[in-house]
């Protein structure tokens, strides 16, 4: 930053921005897919935790889909920056969340 | 002893991590919502930016910690078994919430959203932490950063709230003691 560049007009990349929200966005919905499929087809999760069950397993395996996702993202956009369209990826990652959102809520509510 | 090691680990878990963010998240969202890069002076912006970045993170922290109590300290000893002849299952928060009709819901629709969701938000919370983090002033003129911002951090506090709703209710009815 320029000594007399105001700190709010810094030019910034959006990258980095876009890839936190959109790798945020594929964990939820990993973890909200992951819970629609051990309520309805019988998928079993593997539990790496015996005392919690196989709660550990479909969040483990969210946790490793937002990490991973969020460093690949991460390292693609930061490279190529002015094609990243913060508004799209936004909605995308937002659809994702509202999905994983509804998926460990609305199962709970109904008849299995 | 007044309070066993479960019920201070639920406390930790609700009211000092779970208060906590709250807490922080009124103040940080409204940090954020004043953040005037037109009306603040550069010295002053950038103070309230480290501020709000401090805050962001101490959110995040506050709810990785909450989902790692409560999964891994307060879940197990939630949903230990009873003996076949126990009478008073006081002492077992899941089979005294499904021995009775008007309290089931409390278990298969609170506690199993309890289980699931909150780590949504701890990703997004992350996220948002680490946005404002590395920006710092940089994403208050970028109006279209800024309210994603918003819409994110408002979003993670509505769903703390609803999970910590089914927090309080089903501590009111079969508190880990």
């Amino acid at each position: 930053m320029r000594e007399t560049e105001h700190p709010s007009q810094v030019m910034m990349d959006r990258g980095p921005a876009v890839a936190a929200f959109l790798s945020a966005g594929i964990g939820s919905f990993t973890l909200g897919l992951l819970t629609l499929l051990g309520r309805y087809a019988g998928f079993a999760a593997p539990n790496l935790y015996a005392p919690v069950g196989n709660l550990t397993g479909k969040v483990g395996i969210a946790l490793l889909a937002w990490l991973v996702s969020w460093v690949g993202l991460h390292l693609l956009w930061t490279r190529r920056d002015r094609s990243v369209d913060l508004g799209v990826i936004f909605s995308i990652a937002l659809v994702l969340v509202g999905f994983g959102l509804l998926a460990t809520f609305v199962p709970f509510l109904l008849p299995r | 002893m007044l309070f066993s090691d479960r019920s201070i680990w639920t406390m930790v878990h609700g009211i000092v991590l779970g208060g906590g963010f709250l807490f922080l998240f009124s103040a940080a969202l409204y940090c954020m919502w004043n953040l005037d890069g037109e009306k603040m002076s550069s010295g002053l912006l950038q103070k309230q930016c480290r501020s709000l970045s401090r805050m962001t993170i101490a959110m995040a922290v506050a709810l990785w910690l909450m989902v790692i109590i409560g999964t891994f300290i307060a879940f197990p000893a939630y949903s230990a078994n009873p003996p076949t002849d126990a009478e008073d299952l006081s002492a077992y928060p899941e089979a005294l919430l499904k021995s009775s009709e008007e309290t089931r819901w409390l278990h298969s629709i609170g506690m199993e959203v309890k289980e699931h969701m909150p780590w949504i938000p701890a990703m997004l919370m992350t996220a948002v932490a680490f946005i404002t983090t590395r920006y710092r002033a940089g994403f208050v003129a970028n109006g279209e950063l800024r309210s994603r911002l918003l819409v994110t951090s408002v979003l993670v506090g509505g769903v703390v709230g609803l999970v910590a709703l089914f927090g309080i209710f089903i501590n009111k009815v079969a508190p880990l003691m």
